[in-house]
């Protein structure tokens, strides 16, 4: 039967080798450090073909009986899964064991002594002496213990790398990571040196490799692929810029490059199972459109297809539920997480198990999504993919994730070691508590948190309250001495100097005058206050006094609120005004340095800024939407940030629009 | 009428499929009838009715015992009885070697809405299968099913009518139940050969006389072997102990087959390169006088431009042997001269070595069969035991030579970087060990020695370890081949662990003269000048044995040393 020979997203394996293009020199590069070190360091960027260089380009080097393979996924835990990699092919080691003790006896120069075993070294051996191949761990996406895994994980499996390299045994490391991650190894490699000794750069697809791949494809026996005879040269190039798009680069990327290939072979053939033979000619790949992100093209395919396929089995599916089943596989960087179906399950909880379940079957057979059977985890089949997915989210999704991140991130450690939420974190948190379901610790920990704040801020007010009033106390006392010492003054005035009472009278006027000034702007401050809106009228002069005083010394983040006005257009229409503006006593003004509104996706301008203190720091806009929620930052001169959420779902509640 | 079995595993939603098959079946039968041959299907529908749940495994495995064919059909899941349908006929082929399994897998599109989890029972299915080393093939409609089947029906048909023709003929019928016995005359013979000259291997045999019931101390008994015998012999043996682990396929033969006539060809050739190397000492000392067809074998040895097979290298060990006897010549493998006699025609030794010769051929021509596989580790067996020999000896690559005296020290320590050679070192580069001596030893060599470290045979330039000369780290030994004596007088070596060819030519990279010395510390101070010394020095070491031990002078051969 004839071969199609393109992977779409999955990576080659040993029974592909004959289908593996352009990556000669890499392997050849690859299995002479085998030789040369236990440990060899593969890196490379994203979707440069790591995996299946050492699954297809090494493997095949290797007879079978030379090769045994253990590839090792972080999965939830990496030496977990390294203890089960191990455990499967034999390596299961009962520690009390005695049937072996008596090999001890014979440690020799080659130092395979059973004594130094550690357990690891132990399981090692029982795979080995079960097959006599030699074994090859491989640690595929080493990143993810990095970025996913805990420090202590980490250490342990230090640990664990320098057990295996002390065993004596025919055993081998392969690290595969992205480049980007490649600092992270710096802990690493202080304890395993030579872990950077060997090391092989996967490049980037270049012309000359693409032309490699595209004709070697085209050319092996059994293909069902063949160039128009004569266009090898022109069809590659046509192909590689075409993937290329306008970006000014010298290579591309390698799933970019399968995606365009299959998608190349199905415009020609049509034919979805791929049996169909094709022949690639210069004007069928200039037919193709000018793609620049094919795979992001693709993505937003499936998920509009799997949004219409499923729609009749789910009415409430629609392309942005479907995202949102998508998100919790991309972290908040945009990078691939594996979870399992209870995680993803638990992070969305608000929709049916089957509708989940069906959406991510229909992933599985669309190759976006992969089910790794060893960890029981699905995740995106590429890490190009993540990115677009994360990007997808809405604001508040995003907030949702950055708020369990740092629920998480407290919660995470023992509890003499949490510091509480400050009062910002937690107005942050507030409002998405109850979309999602924190456990009962990481509640527990919010409401202490908000406790805390409250028994703070009485306090600080209690401390506020006293000082002021052993001011007064002390003004007081003050102006008894001075007015005793006036008394006395006007006495010896009113004794000394009778004649003068005219003069006298003239004082007692003007003191008449001062106090009716003193009236008056007490009643010019009621006034005022009452203009600042309902809740200030009808209120006595020391309720207003103690108004003033709590605008005039409280923090400003108590005192801000946010406040917006929806009015329909002058002109009719949908179109209606929205003004948004910043509640807070205007003598506070000037410790507010801007406010910055952020408004959701659909928004051509999405950060909005004023720093006009005379309008309240308003803006405002003529149109038809508004966000559901929006999130405004509130920039105080000191540098720190307030944050508030303004939902305009709220708003309307309250305010049902006029029309 | 002889009658072909047929089991049909599927799951429910290729019912269908099913049926369609089963027309199939019954208008080839017309055909079929003629020939004397019946198919009888055999389907799960019939099956479960007539039998109760608690006997549902043992029936299964009987069905399928008496099957000649299983065709297993999946499409979009994998039910939990046709997986253990699979599960029980792959236990039965491989313990039997019968039924034949056939699967194939229905690529047919499908509404993504019927999609369940139940497709990763398919795709899991897949995989495990995949490993298994199983074969499947896929097919996109019945037409297309029966189009396949009928081809794999017609050769299966084809072989059957061949092998039923000739039941008289013990000979050419394997025997019915494949057992594993790939190294069971193998692991006892080598323990016993080393035994004297191994002290572990000794210990190993007189603590557990009945090694051979646990399979705990049978695969201990193996490590022992492949550690036991002297470096590159152990690294062979290493390979057959693997094969033989492995499940019956006919890639397995191969390379057992393979893989014996290497190890037996390593062990000559090992032998050779020593004696010639200690035999070009004794030249340079003058203590050598040649007789004509010896004089003829070193130079065939030394002209040839194509590796000798195994019987020239037994001929060119016997000449050696017989130089060294002649001339009453001291060697440090002074075992192998009984080695001597046995080098005659008609000697149980030489015959195995004849044996063995002829594998390649064999495998060239896929004619062989489990039986040769049997004969092989049987000649294997008597070549090794006689070479048991090598376990007392050992292997070492030297490295650099450090020198280390600091002051008020009243000598100085020379650290010898050495990587010990054993049957797994291809495998395991933690091997690199420093040890301490009061005097430098002649450092980027490959040594032979038994206990004393510095009574040794130097095997450069004829056994070399490429990785240690190219300073890159690890080891890589390579076996000298043949020379392009006709063309560019390259010197071509195999690397042991997949016989890959290792080229080392002179480099166009001479050396500084000794009377210009900044000239030569800069040079030397590259690391890429001393590694194309090194490689030059193997060079010009072969041409300097060359010409003493035959007297030809290569044009191009001059010093740069």
């Amino acid at each position: 039967m004839k071969k199609y020979p393109f992977k779409f997203l999955d990576s080659y394996d040993k029974e592909d080798r004959n289908v593996f293009f352009g990556r000669d020199e890499e392997i050849d590069a690859l299995y002479e450090m085998v030789f040369q070190s236990s440990i060899v360091l593969i890196y490379g960027a994203s979707g440069t073909g790591k995996t299946s260089l050492i699954n297809c380009g090494l493997a095949g080097k290797f007879q079978p009986h030379d090769w045994l393979a253990l590839m090792i996924r972080r999965g939830s835990d990496i030496n977990k899964s390294l203890e089960e990699a191990l455990n499967n092919s034999g390596g299961k080691i009962d520690l009390d064991s005695k049937e072996t003790k008596w090999f001890d006896e014979w440690g020799d120069e080659s130092g395979k002594s059973n004594e130094e075993l550690s357990a690891i070294g132990k399981s090692i051996r029982a795979v080995y002496q079960n097959s006599f191949r030699p074994i090859y761990l491989i640690f595929d996406q080493f990143e993810e213990l990095f970025i996913l895994g805990t420090v202590a994980e980490q250490q342990l499996f230090i640990e664990n790398v320098k057990g295996i390299l002390q065993s004596s045994q025919p055993v081998k490391l392969i690290f595969s990571i992205r480049e980007e991650y490649l600092g992270y190894l710096f802990e690493f490699e202080r304890a395993i040196p030579q872990l950077m000794q060997k090391k092989l750069r996967v490049e980037p697809m270049t012309l000359e490799k693409v032309k490699q791949v595209i004709v070697g494809a085209a050319s092996f026996e059994g293909s069902n692929i063949t160039i128009k005879a004569g266009e090898e040269d022109s069809v590659a190039e046509a192909i590689f810029q075409k993937v290329k798009g306008g970006k000014k680069s010298l290579t591309i990327q390698l799933p970019f490059l399968q995606v365009f290939l299959d998608k190349l072979y199905l415009n020609i053939t049509g034919d979805e199972s791929r049996q169909t033979p094709a022949e690639f000619t210069f004007a069928r790949v200039n037919e193709m459109g000018e793609i620049g992100d094919v795979l992001i093209d693709f993505l937003e395919d499936q998920v509009l297809n799997i949004s219409k396929t499923l729609k009749s089995k789910y009415k409430d599916l629609n392309i942005e539920l479907t995202w949102k089943i998508l998100s919790p596989f991309a972290t908040l960087e945009g990078t691939k997480e594996p979870i399992n179906k209870k995680e993803l399950i638990d992070r969305l909880p608000e929709l049916s198990k089957s509708m989940v379940d069906d959406v991510v079957a229909a992933f599985i057979n669309g190759r976006i999504l992969r089910h790794d059977e060893n960890s029981d985890t699905y995740e995106i089949a590429h890490d190009a993919l993540a990115k677009p997915i994360a990007e997808k989210r809405s604001v508040e999704e995003t907030a949702l994730l950055e708020i369990k991140r740092l629920i998480k991130s407290q919660v995470g450690v023992k509890e003499e070691a949490r510091e509480y939420f400050t009062e910002k974190q937690l107005a942050f948190i507030e409002p998405y508590l109850s979309k999602f379901q924190p456990s009962k610790e990481e509640r527990e920990w919010v409401d202490k948190s908000q406790k805390f704040i409250q028994e703070q801020k009485e306090l600080a007010t209690k401390k506020k309250l006293q000082e002021i009033t052993k001011k007064k106390r002390e003004r007081r006392k003050w102006f008894a001495i001075v007015f005793a010492i006036v008394v006395i003054s006007l006495g010896f005035i009113v004794v000394r100097e009778i004649q003068d009472r005219k003069s006298q009278i003239e004082e007692l006027q003007k003191d008449l005058e001062r106090q009716m000034r003193l009236d008056r702007t007490q009643e010019l401050l009621s006034l005022v206050m009452k203009g600042r809106g309902e809740k200030y009228e009808n209120l006595s002069d020391s309720v207003l006094d103690q108004i003033l005083l709590k605008e005039r010394t409280y923090p400003l983040d108590s005192l801000i609120e946010i406040k917006a006005s929806v009015s329909p257009s002058n002109a009719g229409g949908e179109n209606k005004n929205y003004t948004m503006w910043l509640d807070v006593p205007s003598f506070r003004k000037d410790e507010i340095k801007e406010v910055q509104y952020n408004f959701c996706r659909g928004f051509t301008d999405r950060l909005r800024v004023s720093k006009d203190p005379t309008s309240s720091f308003a803006i405002g806009y003529l149109g038809w939407g508004y966000c559901p929620t929006m999130r405004i930052d509130v920039i105080l001169e000191s540098g720190d940030t307030i944050q508030r959420n303004f939902s305009f779902e709220r708003y309307f509640e309250e305010n049902p629009p006029i029309d | 009428m002889k009658t072909i079995r047929i089991f049909i595993a599927s799951s429910s939603e290729l019912k269908e499929d099913r049926d369609q098959f089963r027309l199939f079946i019954s208008r080839e039968n017309d055909r079929l009838h003629k020939k004397g041959l019946y198919l009888e299907l055999i389907q799960w529908e019939y099956f479960l009715d007539a039998i109760s749940d608690s006997r549902l495994q043992s029936e299964y495995n009987k069905a399928i015992e008496s099957c000649d064919i299983v065709v297993c059909l999946f499409f979009t899941k994998v039910g939990k009885y046709t997986a253990e349908e699979f599960d029980t006929a792959y236990q039965v082929f491989k313990n039997k070697g019968k039924p034949k399994i056939w699967t194939y897998f229905k690529n047919a599109q499908i509404n993504t809405g019927s999609i369940t989890d139940e497709i990763n029972t398919l795709l899991a299915f897949k995989k495990k299968i995949g490993d298994l080393g199983h074969f499947y093939t896929e097919y996109t409609n019945i037409d297309n099913l029966i189009n396949q089947y009928r081809s794999q029906l017609d050769k299966f048909l084809a072989d059957f009518e061949e092998e039923t023709k000739l039941p008289s003929d013990p000979k050419s019928k394997e025997p019915k139940e494949i057992k594993n016995t790939f190294n069971d005359l193998l692991t006892p013979n080598l323990l016993k050969a080393i035994a004297k000259y191994n002290r572990k291997a000794g210990d190993f045999l007189s603590a557990n006389s009945d090694w051979e019931e646990n399979k705990h101390l049978v695969q201990t008994a193996k490590r022992i072997i492949i550690n036991g015998y002297v470096g590159v012999i152990g690294v062979q043996i290493r390979k057959l102990m693997s094969i033989g682990e492995e499940e019956y396929s006919e890639s397995k033969m191969k390379r057992y087959l393979e893989n014996c006539h290497m190890t037996a060809k390593r062990g000559l050739q090992l032998i050779c390169y020593a004696l010639i190397s200690s035999l070009w000492d004794h030249k340079v000392k003058n203590e050598v006088n040649f007789s004509g067809p010896q004089q003829d074998a070193l130079v065939k040895f030394f002209r040839n431009a194509a590796e000798e097979d195994m019987l020239a290298f037994s001929e060119l060990l016997k000449n050696l042997l017989e130089i060294y006897s002649a001339n009453k010549l001291e060697f440090l493998i002074s075992e192998a001269m009984d080695l001597l006699p046995l080098l005659n025609e008609g000697s149980k030794f030489q015959s195995a070595c004849e044996y063995l010769n002829q594998l390649p051929k064999l495998i060239q021509n896929s004619s062989f069969k489990l039986s040769d596989c049997l004969e092989s580790e049987k000649n294997l067996s008597v070549v090794l035991e006689h070479l048991g020999f090598l376990a007392e000896y050992r292997m070492i690559s030297i490295n650099e030579i450090d020198f280390n005296q600091q002051r008020n020290d009243e000598e100085g320590l020379y650290l010898h970087n050495y990587t010990f050679l054993d049957g797994e070192i291809q495998a395991n580069n933690d091997q690199n060990k420093v040890r301490r001596e009061s005097s430098p030893v002649i450092s980027h060599a490959v040594i032979l020695f038994k206990d004393n470290y510095r009574k040794n045979i130097n095997l450069d330039p004829f056994i070399i370890d490429y990785n240690g000369l190219a300073l890159t780290g690890g080891s890589k030994i390579c076996f000298y081949s043949f020379c392009n004596t006709y063309d560019d007088l390259n010197l071509n070596f195999n690397f042991i662990e997949d016989n890959s060819r290792v080229v080392i030519k002179k480099s166009n990279n001479p050396k500084p003269s000794d009377s210009d010395l900044n000239a030569l510390n800069r040079w030397l101070s590259s690391k890429e000048n001393r590694k194309d010394m090194n490689f030059d020095k193997v060079y010009s070491l072969f041409y300097h044995a060359k010409k003493s031990l035959t007297g030809i002078e290569e044009e191009t051969t001059e010093d740069l040393f």
